[in-house]
């Protein structure tokens, strides 16, 4: 089966991500190439299980070598460029919020997938997959909603231009409400992310960032961490319809 | 069995397989920097001393994401190996973790003397060292799985005392011996490691690429610092050396289609080849030759930034280009490097 190497070595991880595909089939391997990765390898795995898992499917199989070795299915469906922006996936965006609250109320366990993007969802006819589990980390639904705040704030940078987030239009600023809207339905009382969704996330990030596995700061990253806070409450000012 | 081997033909001197006599020099580190370097290996760790003396190596030496091109390789836990060129030991370290016995071979005694700390310090107890010229026969026929040639090939006609800090200053000959054909000396090589291998072993080699499009763009040769030697004509090229350095020009890189040819001539049946981005050394992507469009390629970044608009602008043309020709066109034959899985003849 021919191999083909993906990433490697991204944002500081010792992690390789390959494709292997012929004979009409295809899976991807992701490959720890340190001990400290394998734990990023494990976090992989448990995302995997926890998200996409289906009875009667092929599951993420885990090797524990040396170095920890995963296989995980292609699941087949429409994938985004990791330079995809909001603009014309508006309901791309809907169907990973729908997805997201139908698991998180279901399940008796809650993770956060950790770098929630366009880039790292796979969407079919039926159903939606989360890919690139590296930061995955357990939580309490008290922090429900904190990864659709990174996927919508990744989904505002502009292709080519990662020091700047676009202006934000009326479009914009209608899909986040919408989001949000969704969001607050099915929050419980205790939750400490919605009541101002960036900010809350934000902080998150930076007084959880040993939960997200990471060995560079959390602000070179995730651009939610490093993005100013006065900014980050301005726009969550807007989408609260201050 | 494969230590009697060794024994045969080499004599274990402090950890380390020799013949008698010095062998050459190839490294980053200059010589007189050798005896301070080793002198603190004694007491500290070798990721210390390289972290406090030669930071801007560490990721080169010790970064094992460099090793991910030798999963081409599917390396089995029963399997024996040899590292062509092994110098600090990365690839390496690598290997021998995912197989049963290693070998490292390299000409500069000093790379192998800062190896075999690292070894210790990093618990590896299945790794033999041999401080030998690469030109000439092993003599260990037959004895190996696979083997890794990761950027030598290009070095096997430079038969100088290499300080690569210097390397690009240096004028003259600077003691090499007048070899009559660069590529000849290469294909001896490849036909040495063909005959360590076991039949049906395989070679991992990487190289860069003769015709990566960023040469014909005016990108220096990285093995002369010049414009046009990686590309030109061997003559041109070698007229192109001797203007500059005095000296002709032999670190032969090939295109995909030369490389092929070589391997299939030093008796390697089956050659399958990979381009890699944004080079061999720190890969980031590594895909089958096979002209394939692959819309989701995605642009090697610049690990630096831009140091100025001007530069800033022509990588942005840069990221186009590799956008078209690799992710649209599927052109591989112009990738930056390349990576070769070769496997022996079960015959031969």
């Amino acid at each position: 089966m021919p191999l083909e190497l993906i990433t490697a070595g991204t944002h500081g991880s010792q992690v390789a991500l390959y494709r292997k595909s012929g004979r009409g089939s295809c899976f991807y391997q992701k490959v720890s190439f340190s001990r400290a990765a394998n734990q990023v390898i494990a976090n992989e795995k448990q995302g995997h299980d926890w998200f996409n898992r289906q009875p009667g499917k092929t599951a993420a199989v885990l090797r524990k070598d040396y170095y920890y070795e995963l296989d995980i299915p292609a699941y087949r469906g429409r994938n985004f460029s990791p330079s995809a922006t909001m603009a014309g996936h508006e309901a791309d965006i809907h169907r990973i919020v729908d997805a997201y609250i139908q698991k998180w109320t279901t399940a008796r366990e809650h993770y956060h997938h950790g770098d929630l993007a366009l880039c790292n969802a796979v969407i079919d006819a039926d159903r939606v997959y989360l890919v690139d589990w590296e930061h995955c980390h357990k939580t309490t639904f008290a922090y429900f909603g904190f990864d659709i705040c990174n996927l919508l704030f990744v989904s505002l940078y502009a292709k080519f231009n990662p020091g700047e987030i676009v202006a934000l239009r009326p479009q914009h600023i209608a899909c986040m409400r919408a989001c949000f809207e969704k969001l607050r339905r099915h929050a419980s009382g205790e939750n400490r992310i919605l009541d101002r969704p960036f900010c809350r996330a934000a902080n998150y990030l930076r007084d959880h960032s040993q939960r997200f596995g990471l060995n560079i700061p959390v602000g070179q990253k995730f651009l939610l961490a490093a993005y100013p806070l006065h900014k980050l409450e301005a726009i969550d000012r807007r989408i609260g319809g201050d | 069995m494969l230590k009697e081997t060794i024994e045969k033909s080499f004599i274990l001197d402090d950890g380390i397989y020799r013949t008698s006599r010095e062998e050459g020099y190839w490294s980053n580190i200059n010589k007189d920097q050798q005896a301070a370097f080793m002198a603190d290996l004694q007491a500290n760790s070798s990721r210390e001393v390289i972290r406090r003396r030669f930071p801007q190596w560490e990721d080169m030496i010790f970064n094992s994401t460099r090793a991910v091109g030798l999963r081409l390789l599917d390396i089995r836990p029963d399997q024996t190996g040899i590292d062509y060129g092994c110098m600090w030991g990365n690839l390496m370290c690598y290997a021998a973790r995912s197989c049963r016995r290693m070998v490292g071979v390299d000409q500069t005694l000093d790379s192998l003397k800062f190896l075999k700390h690292r070894l210790r310090d990093e618990g590896l107890d299945n790794c033999r060292l041999i401080n030998t010229n690469l030109r000439k026969p092993l003599h260990l026929e037959n004895t190996f799985d696979f083997s890794i040639v990761n950027g030598v090939l290009e070095w096997i006609p430079d038969t100088s005392d290499i300080e690569l800090q210097r390397h690009y200053t240096v004028r003259g000959q600077g003691g090499r011996q007048a070899l009559p054909d660069p590529q000849a000396q290469q294909q001896a090589f490849l036909e040495n490691v063909g005959l360590n291998l076991k039949p049906g072993g395989k070679l991992y080699l990487a190289i860069e690429n003769r015709f990566h499009y960023h040469y014909f763009l005016g990108k220096r040769d990285p093995h002369t610092g010049l414009m046009g030697t990686a590309c030109l004509p061997r003559k041109l090229a070698s007229l192109v050396s001797k203007r500059c350095y005095q000296r002709p020009f032999v670190n032969y890189i090939y295109s995909k289609n030369e490389l092929a040819a070589m391997l299939r001539r030093a008796g390697f049946e089956s050659v399958e080849m990979f381009a890699a981005f944004p080079d061999y050394h720190f890969p980031q992507r590594i895909i089958p030759m096979d002209n394939q469009r692959r819309p989701d390629f995605v642009p090697a970044v610049p690990s630096q930034p831009a140091a100025s608009r001007l530069r800033q602008f022509i990588n942005l043309l840069l990221l186009k280009m590799d956008a078209l020709l690799f992710g649209k066109l599927g052109f591989y034959m112009f990738a930056p490097a390349i990576i070769a899985i070769a496997r022996k003849g079960l015959n031969r």
